[in-house]
């Protein structure tokens, strides 16, 4: 029987490297990147809780967690490319214009 | 499958912590991107761990096929392989300041880690059981959660708004 300490303590892991990622790199492709990576963390501690407690409703959590991420990622990735087009920038720091 | 639990979680969280260490530490992003692969695999091995079928069969459609196949195209298509150390090459005080910083932060946050893992001893086992197939989810899902449901269908039909209207702007500048 896995305890439910360690999955717990795994998605503290994956969420402070995750963190640690998207505050460190410069590179807006590994931030959002690492930003799901944070994301993912939560899920498995939506899902663990979900499990320990015999309520489905963590799992179901989890799903929308999936759905959002998906669109956040499709409009991130679209102004990424925009940018990088238009600009040549992909560091965060660089992008201090709201219009040109 | 109790005996076996245990070495099997140890497998594959330690796959997960070593790919997720590679995405943040990797300085080329299609690199990074398939240790994201990785690691969503081996979450959705530890969600069958957990008995949450239909969530790691999810976990694998939607993010290791679409959403990381998304970020692919995108790094393929913009060719922004090297684009890193062309920005490291700016003499700066940043250049010196960046890693005391980092060092810090990462020390904070593994302070913070300790303190999670210190405080995780005090948690009750797990008691229940309860296995997450389609039939148990879908049931949840269309009673106590209709009403997240529907909002996140309103969710992606704003982001379909959004990616749309900014491929439009680029189509009508070109």
């Amino acid at each position: 029987m896995i305890p439910l300490s360690h999955y717990l303590i795994l998605s503290a892991v994956l969420f402070i490297i995750g963190a640690f990622g998207a505050i460190t790199r410069r590179n807006i492709v590994i931030i959002l990147l690492s930003i799901e990576l944070m994301l993912n963390a939560a899920n498995l501690s939506f899902v663990t809780f979900s499990h320990a407690w015999g309520d489905l409703g963590g799992q179901v959590i989890s799903l929308f967690v999936i759905a959002i991420a998906a669109s956040e990622v499709a409009v991130g990735l679209a102004i990424t490319v925009l940018l990088f087009r238009n600009r040549g920038i992909l560091d965060p720091n660089q992008m201090n214009t709201m219009k040109w | 499958m109790n005996n076996l639990g245990l070495p099997l979680f140890y497998l594959f969280s330690a796959v997960a912590v070593v790919s997720s260490l590679i995405v943040v530490t990797n300085r080329r992003p299609a690199y990074s991107v398939l240790a994201l692969t990785l690691t969503m695999l081996a979450l959705s091995a530890l969600f069958v761990l957990l008995e949450a079928y239909f969530v790691a069969v999810i976990q694998v459609l939607i993010y290791a096929g679409a959403i990381l196949v998304l970020f692919l195209f995108v790094i393929m298509l913009l060719g922004m392989e090297g684009t890193d150390r062309q920005i490291n090459k700016e003499k700066s005080i940043w250049n010196i300041v960046r890693p005391v910083a980092q060092l810090v932060l990462a020390v904070l946050l593994l302070a913070e880690l300790g303190f999670a893992i210190v405080q995780a001893k005090n948690l009750p086992q797990i008691v229940t059981h309860v296995a997450g197939n389609v039939e148990a989810i879908s049931e949840t899902l269309f009673t106590r959660y209709l009403l997240p449901f529907e909002l996140v269908s309103g969710i992606l039909l704003i982001g379909i708004f959004g990616v749309v209207n900014l491929a439009y702007q680029e189509q009508k500048k070109s």
